[in-house]
C-alpha cells in the first residue's frame, strides 16, 4: 500500500526539466522528451488506484499543484477522496543542496505539522518508485547513454540508460522515448543484479491546456516487483499555472472553532 | 496331509518378506509435520476464525530473534542486530521483520512533527547509551523489543503461513554469518515446531531402536535361546515398517500423535508370537519323540483361534480411534490396525513356517531354557496365591477402583506444545525467556468490524484492553488506540489536552493514520487495522500459555464484549489449542466407549455368553481407570500423546484377558477344577502374558531419555498401564472366574 509513489514521479519530472544540461546523443534525446512534458506550473487531478501484493486496493484523488520559484521545488498536494481524508494539504517543499520541507495540514484539529524533506522520508514517501532514488541526486551527475531501440505498442522507441555518473553499478533507470513523438513510454528500473525492480508505462498523452506543444500522459501505470503492487494512475485534469505563486504554497494552522 | 503353514512355508517366508521390503521401499517417502493446526478439523470455529484473521492482518506466525548479554545496549550489539534485521528480512518466506531500527519517536519539537527512527543512531559512550535507555523505557513502540534489564533485546519476524518449517535452518545460516560475543537465542511457535520435528526425528532415530534392544535382551533372558528373540522381534519389525510404508502409500504425514505407532506395535504386535514361542518350548520340554515340523503344527494349531480372537478384538479396540474428530488419532487408528493385522498373519504363517527350518535346539539350550523355566515355579506359587485370595484380590480391586475414579476428576488436560520441551533446551530457555520478558509468543486476537475509527469503538478497546491488561496470563496488549495514542504526541503538545489521548473524531483518526502512512509505516499500522479501515484488533500475548489460562482469558474477553455489537469473534493461536484439549477429551470418550463396546460384543459372540464380554471388559475398565487416575493423582496432564494411552491399554489388556480365558477353558477341558486351572493357566498362558508385559515395560523404559517431556511421562504410563493390564489378567481376571465360575468357560458349555 504505497499509495504516495506518484509523488517520486512528479519530482522526477520537475528536477529532470530544469537541471538536465542538454548534451549530444542520448542526453539530447532525453532533453527533449523532458521537455515536450509540462512538468513546471501546472496543476492537475489525479485518481489513483493501488493494488497490494494480496490483492487489496485502495483508491485516492489529490489535486496537485507543482511550481519551480528560483533553487526551489514545491509540490502542493490536496486530497480529495477518500471522505475522512479531504483536505488533508501535504506541501514538498526542496531547495537545491538542502534538505527541504514536507509540511502537512489536518483539517480534522487545524493543525500545520512539518517534517524535514530528509532523503529518507522522501525516499520512503516515494518508496512506490524507486527512481526516486535519482532525484535526489544532480542530474549533472548522471550519465546517459543510448542502448538501442524498441517497439512499444507498435512504435520504435530509443532507449536511454540512465546511471549514476560516480557508481555506475547502483541502479539503473532505462527510458524508453517514442522516436517520432518523444514522449517517454516507459521507465525501468534495475538494481544492482540487474533485476528489474520498477516498471512505469505511460501512455494517452493529450495536450496541456492553456499551453502550446506540451502534453502530459493521461494513464500512468507503475509495477513494483519488490513489492508486488500495481498503482495506476490517471490524470482527471491537467492545466498549465503560469500565474501560480509561493503564497500558493503556504499552510495556516486554523483555530479551533473556526 | 501337512498343514498348508509347512507345505507353503517357503512360499509364506517369501511373501511376507516381499511385502515388507516393498513396504520399506515407500518409508523415504515420508513426511514429518509437527504443528498443532492438522490436529484441528477444518470446519472448527478458531481455525475458520484465525484463517479470516491471517486473511486480513497478515501471518500471525512469529519468529523472534534474540540477542543476549550482559546489557545488549551497545555499539557491537546493536549493529548486530541491524545487520541481522536487514538480512533476516531478505529471506523468503519472512513476511516482514520489525525490530527496534522500526520503532519510531513520534514528537512535536520547534515547530517540527518528528517521525523519526528512534535507532537511527548507535550510542558510542556510556553517556549516550545511558540516555538511550531512558528513550526506550519512553517508548512504547521500542520498549517490547527490549528486556526490563536490558539484557535482552530481539528481532520479530513474521512467517508466511506458507513458508516451510526449515526456514529456521536458513535463519541460522544467516544468524551464524554475523558471530558476535552476544548468545542468540530463537523463539516463537513456528521455531518450536520445527524443533519437535527435529525432536521427533532424533527420537524415531535413537528411541525405537533403544527399546527393541530393550525388548531383545528381555526375550533372550525370558527364552535363553535367539530364536525366541528373532521370531517376536522379526513380527515387530516388519508391521513397523507395512504400516509406516503405508502411511507413505496414503499420504499421510507423521505427527506427534502418529509417532505412537511403533510405539504401540511394539506393545502389542510381539504379542502373539511371544505365546507360541512359549507353547513351543512348552511342547520342547515335553518327553517323546518331536520334529520342529511337528512342533510347528502343533503351536500353529493350539493357538490359531485364540491368537486370531486376540488380534481382531485388539483391532476392533484400536479403531475405536476412527471416531476421534482429531484427523492424526483416526490414520494412527487405521495404521496401527494395519500394522497389528499383518502382525497376526505373520505370528500365525510367517512363524511356524520360519521355525519349521530350526534344528530342534541342542541339550545345552534345553539346559539354558530350563533356567529360565524356574519363573514358572514363582509362576506356580502366584498362581496358588491367587486361587485361595480371591474375594481379597476383588475387594482391594475395587478399592483401588474408587480411588482410581476419585484421581480421574483432578485429571488436567493441557494441550500447550511449549511444555514439551525439557530443562535446559533452547526451546524451553527461549520460551520461558520470551513469556518472562517479551509477554508471550502465543497470542489472541479480538476482531473488530464497522467504522472502526469512531471514537466511541475505540473508547471500548481502550476499556477493553485496560481490563485485560491486569490478568496475570497476559504479556503484551496492543491495538490501534495504543497507536492513535502515541501519534497524538506528533500533533499536540504535551500541555495540550488532547496529548496522549484519543482522537476526538473518526475524521481525526483517520486523519492521524493517512499521516502516519505517508511516513512509510504502513507495516505498523497493519497489524491493527485494515487497508480500509473496516477491522481492527486488540492483539494480546499470553505470558502464560497453559490451556487453564487460556479459558479463563476467553471467559473473561467473552464477558467483557458479549454486549459490544463491533466484536465479531475472539480467536488466536492460544486459543486453538483449547478446542484442541475439548476435541481430545470427547474424541477419546468416544473411542473409548466405542472400544469397549465393540469388544464386549465381539467377546460375547466368540464365547458365545454375554457374560464372556462382561468379565473381558471389567479388568479392562479397571486398568483404565487407574491408569487415567494415577495421572490425576500424580498431576501428569492429558495431552495429545497420553490421551491415546488408552488405545495401547484395550490393545494389550483385551489380549492377556483373552489369552488367560482361552488357556482356562482348555485347562477345564482336561478335568481340572477352578482353583487348579487358574494355578496351571497361569504357569502356562501366564508366563506368556508375563515375558510380554515384561519385554513391552523393559522396552518403554528407553523413552525416558526423550527429549519431549510428555514422551518420558509416556514412558512412565506405557509402564503402568502394562503393569496394571499385567496385575489385571494374572490376578483380578482369575480371581473373577474362581468366584463367579461362569459357565461359557465350562467344558460341557456350546
Amino acid at each position: 500500500m504505497k499509495p504516495y509513489s506518484f509523488i517520486s514521479i512528479a519530482i522526477i519530472l520537475l528536477m529532470l526539466s530544469g537541471s538536465l544540461k542538454a548534451q549530444e546523443g542520448a542526453e539530447a534525446i532525453f532533453d527533449k522528451a523532458v521537455d515536450r512534458m509540462l512538468t513546471n506550473q501546472l496543476e492537475l487531478s489525479m485518481h489513483i488506484e493501488t493494488t497490494d501484493n494480496r490483492g487489496r486496493v485502495t483508491e485516492r484523488e489529490y489535486d496537485i499543484l507543482m511550481a519551480r520559484f528560483g533553487d526551489s521545488d514545491k509540490m502542493r498536494m490536496i486530497m480529495q477522496q477518500p471522505e475522512r481524508a479531504k483536505g488533508i494539504t501535504v506541501i514538498i517543499t526542496r531547495e537545491a543542496g538542502e534538505t527541504g520541507v514536507i509540511e502537512v495540514f489536518t483539517p480534522s484539529n487545524g493543525k500545520v505539522r512539518k517534517m524535514k524533506a530528509t532523503p529518507e522520508n522522501l525516499a520512503r514517501v516515494g518508496s512506490g518508485f524507486v527512481l526516486s532514488d535519482y532525484a535526489s541526486q544532480a542530474q549533472e551527475e548522471m550519465d546517459f547513454s543510448l542502448i538501442g531501440s524498441e517497439v512499444v505498442d507498435g512504435s520504435s522507441c530509443y532507449v536511454l540508460e540512465a546511471r549514476d555518473a560516480d557508481n555506475p553499478s547502483a541502479n539503473l533507470a532505462k527510458f524508453l522515448v517514442e522516436e517520432q513523438t518523444y514522449h517517454i513510454r516507459q521507465i525501468q528500473v534495475v538494481n544492482e543484479t540487474g533485476e528489474m525492480v520498477n516498471i512505469t508505462h505511460l501512455s494517452e498523452f493529450q495536450s496541456v491546456e492553456g499551453i502550446s506543444g506540451k502534453v502530459y500522459p493521461i494513464h500512468i501505470q507503475s509495477e513494483n516487483f519488490e513489492e508486488q503492487s500495481v498503482t495506476r494512475m490517471q490524470i482527471l485534469r491537467v492545466i498549465h499555472r503560469p500565474e501560480v505563486q509561493e503564497g500558493d504554497f503556504v499552510l495556516e494552522p486554523v483555530a479551533e472553532g473556526s | 496331509m501337512p498343514e498348508p503353514v509347512i507345505k507353503y512355508r517357503t512360499t509364506i517366508v517369501a511373501g511376507s518378506i516381499l511385502v515388507t521390503l516393498a513396504a520399506a521401499l515407500m518409508i523415504p517417502r515420508l513426511e514429518i509435520s509437527p504443528g498443532l493446526d492438522q490436529y484441528v478439523p477444518e470446519h472448527l470455529e478458531h481455525k475458520t476464525y484465525l484463517r479470516e484473521l491471517n486473511e486480513i492482518f497478515g501471518s500471525s506466525e512469529i519468529i523472534l530473534v534474540m540477542l543476549r548479554s550482559e546489557d545488549v545496549v551497545n555499539e557491537s550489539t546493536l549493529d548486530r542486530l541491524r545487520i541481522l534485521a536487514d538480512e533476516l528480512g531478505q529471506i523468503e518466506g519472512i513476511e516482514r521483520v520489525v525490530s527496534p531500527f522500526d520503532a519510531r519517536d513520534i514528537l512535536y519539537e520547534d515547530g517540527f512533527m518528528l517521525m523519526e527512527p528512534f535507532l537511527d543512531e548507535i550510542p558510542v559512550d556510556q553517556q549516550e547509551r545511558e540516555k538511550l535507555k531512558q528513550r526506550i523505557n519512553n517508548n512504547k513502540m521500542a520498549e517490547r523489543f527490549f528486556a526490563d534489564d536490558f539484557s535482552l533485546v530481539s528481532v520479530i519476524l513474521a512467517k508466511d503461513q506458507d513458508a516451510p518449517d526449515e526456514i529456521v535452518d536458513t535463519i541460522r545460516k544467516v544468524i551464524s554469518t554475523h558471530p558476535g560475543e552476544d548468545e542468540v537465542l530463537l523463539g516463537g511457535l513456528p521455531f518450536i515446531t520445527y524443533s519437535i520435528k527435529g525432536n521427533i526425528k532424533s527420537d524415531m532415530s535413537l528411541l525405537i531402536p533403544l527399546a527393541l534392544i530393550f525388548m531383545v535382551g528381555m526375550l533372550y533372558s525370558f527364552f535363553r535361546e535367539w530364536r525366541g528373540v528373532l521370531m517376536p522381534f522379526l513380527i515387530v519389525a516388519m508391521s513397523i515398517i507395512l504400516s509406516f510404508g503405508l502411511m507413505a502409500l496414503l499420504g499421510w504425514k507423521i505427527s506427534l500423535i502418529t509417532i505412537l505407532m511403533p510405539i504401540m506395535l511394539i506393545a502389542i504386535a510381539n504379542d502373539y508370537g511371544i505365546h507360541l514361542l512359549t507353547h513351543y518350548q512348552e511342547l520342547i520340554r515335553r518327553k517323546g519323540r518331536k520334529s520342529m515340523k511337528g512342533i510347528s503344527v502343533q503351536i500353529y494349531r493350539d493357538l490359531k483361534r485364540p491368537i486370531l480372537i486376540t488380534g481382531l478384538t485388539t483391532i476392533g479396540g484400536i479403531l475405536g480411534l476412527l471416531t476421534h474428530s482429531m484427523v492424526p488419532a483416526a490414520h494412527l487408528g487405521v495404521l496401527t490396525a494395519s500394522g497389528i493385522g499383518f502382525a497376526l498373519i505373520l505370528s500365525l504363517w510367517f512363524l511356524p513356517a520360519m521355525l519349521s527350518y530350526f534344528k530342534l535346539p541342542s541339550a545345552a539350550s534345553l539346559r539354558r531354557q530350563e533356567k529360565a523355566v524356574r519363573t514358572n515355579r514363582w509362576l506356580r506359587r502366584f498362581g496358588r496365591w491367587v486361587s485361595h485370595h480371591p474375594r481379597w484380590i476383588v475387594g482391594l480391586t475395587a478399592l483401588v477402583t474408587v480411588v482410581g475414579i476419585l484421581g480421574i476428576l483432578l485429571v488436567r488436560v493441557d494441550t500447550n506444545i511449549e511444555g514439551y520441551f525439557l530443562g535446559k533446551s533452547e526451546v524451553r530457555r527461549s520460551t520461558e525467556l520470551i513469556n518472562e520478558e517479551f509477554g508471550g509468543s502465543q497470542f489472541v486476537s479480538v476482531m473488530f468490524e464497522g467504522d472502526i475509527l469512531l471514537p466511541e469503538i475505540l473508547q471500548r478497546m481502550e476499556y477493553y484492553e485496560e481490563e485485560i491488561r491486569n490478568d496475570p496470563a497476559v504479556g503484551n496488549v496492543s491495538s490501534p488506540v495504543t497507536l492513535l495514542k502515541e501519534l497524538s504526541k506528533g500533533f499536540y503538545e504535551p500541555d495540550e489536552q488532547e496529548y496522549n489521548q484519543l482522537p476526538a473524531s473518526a475524521d481525526e483518526a483517520y486523519q492521524f493514520l493517512e499521516v502516519f502512512s505517508m511516513g512509510g509505516n504502513e507495516e505498523e499500522m497493519e497489524q491493527f487495522i485494515d487497508y480500509n479501515f473496516e477491522h481492527a484488533r486488540i492483539l494480546i500475548s499470553l505470558r502464560d500459555g497453559s490451556n487453564r489460562s487460556g479459558k479463563d482469558l476467553l471467559k473473561k474477553l467473552q464477558e467483557l464484549t458479549k454486549d459490544d455489537p463491533n466484536v465479531m469473534f475472539i480467536t488466536g493461536n492460544g486459543l486453538t489449542k483449547i478446542e484442541l484439549a475439548d476435541m481430545v477429551i470427547q474424541g477419546q470418550i468416544r473411542s473409548l466407549i466405542f472400544a469397549i463396546v465393540l469388544i464386549f460384543l465381539l467377546l460375547n459372540f466368540i464365547f458365545r455368553s454375554p457374560r464372556a464380554g462382561m468379565i473381558s471388559t471389567i479388568p479392562l475398565s479397571v486398568a483404565l481407570i487407574i491408569l487415567f487416575g494415577l495421572m490425576g493423582i500424580l498431576g501428569i496432564s492429558l495431552d495429545i500423546a497420553t490421551a491415546l494411552l488408552s488405545s495401547i491399554m484395550i490393545g494389550v489388556g483385551i489380549d492377556y484377558t483373552i489369552h488367560f480365558l482361552w488357556r482356562f477353558k482348555i485347562e477345564r477341558s482336561r478335568g481340572l477344577d477352578h482353583m487348579d486351572a487358574a494355578q496351571e493357566t497361569l504357569c502356562t498362558a501366564g508366563r506368556g502374558i508375563f515375558y510380554n508385559a515384561f519385554s513391552v515395560i523393559v522396552g518403554f523404559l528407553a523413552l525416558g531419555i526423550s527429549n519431549f517431556a510428555p514422551m518420558r511421562y509416556f514412558s512412565a504410563l506405557v509402564v503402568i498401564s502394562i503393569a496394571v493390564c499385567l496385575i489385571s489378567a494374572l490376578l483380578l481376571v482369575p480371581a473373577i472366574v474362581i468366584l463367579t465360575k461362569p459357565k461359557f468357560l465350562e467344558p460341557d458349555y456350546k
